[in-house]
């Protein structure tokens, strides 16, 4: 069971993370029309982070060697979404910093979540 | 021998499926005016097709990895929602031109899709839980 949530964490994050790295405007786009619906955009955004999570804790409870930043992903995805759900005006502040000027924002977490 | 959990996905795709097939029959407009308010998106409202395909078929493969009899068709498709959410991720542009040949004067190709991809594929592997 947690080699199978393993197995499609790493395609997940090789597949976002080359996306950020190689579409950055069209990830800067994404963001921007999530922002331009106000907060049902930003909830929209938590609720991924909140499906991700919970998919993650729920069948990968890991607490030992490499496998265990897998399980701390998921706890802090949980967590953003527990905060930005309460807090919705915060995500939005968040979003604020992306616009297709600076698109390199994104390259950054994604050269991260391919590495990984 | 199948796993409690390739069980668990079969049951999952077959009522997503199922569901899903069901609405593009009985509400093909509908889902031609949702694909053209994406293609309105241009390459943002291609990543929201990626995000409803990807995770779907990681789920799928990862859990199910069968290769042999009528649920083999599971996984087939569960590889095949990952390329598909891959390349819409990577090469957004293939997913462009694909809505574009959404019209809603082709509203009827929706049906037949949902018909022949979503029940026929719900009903042979519910065919085969209740047969085996």
């Amino acid at each position: 069971m947690e080699t199978a949530v393993q197995k499609m964490a790493v395609v997940w994050f090789f597949v976002v993370g080359l996306s950020h790295m190689i579409q950055p405007r069209a990830w800067a786009g994404f963001v921007v029309m999530l922002r331009s619906k106000g907060e049902p955009g930003a909830l929209i955004c938590e609720t991924v982070c909140l499906g991700v999570g919970v998919l993650i804790v729920s069948f990968h409870q890991v607490w030992r060697g490499i496998p265990m930043v897998l399980t701390l992903f998921g706890w802090m995805q949980i967590a953003k979404a527990l905060w930005y759900f309460t807090m919705p005006r915060a995500s939005l502040r968040h979003m604020e910093r992306v616009n297709e000027n600076n698109t390199w924002l994104l390259m950054i977490p994604g050269r991260h979540l391919y590495r990984d | 021998m199948e796993t409690v959990f390739e069980t668990a996905i079969e049951r999952f795709t077959v009522l997503s499926y199922f569901v899903i097939g069901l609405s593009h029959i009985l509400q093909p407009r509908a889902w031609v005016q949702f694909f053209l308010n994406l293609r309105e998106k241009g390459e943002a409202g291609i990543f929201v097709v990626a995000f409803l395909h990807l995770p779907l078929g990681l789920l799928i493969v990862s859990f199910h990895n069968v290769w042999t009899g009528i649920p083999a068709v599971v996984t087939v498709v569960g590889w095949a929602n990952v390329r598909k959410g891959t390349l819409y991720f990577l090469f957004p542009a293939i997913g462009m031109k694909s809505l574009g040949r959404v019209r809603m004067e082709r509203a009827h190709e929706f049906v037949i899709a949902g018909a022949v991809l979503m029940i026929v594929l719900s009903a042979l592997v519910a065919y085969h839980k209740i047969t085996s």
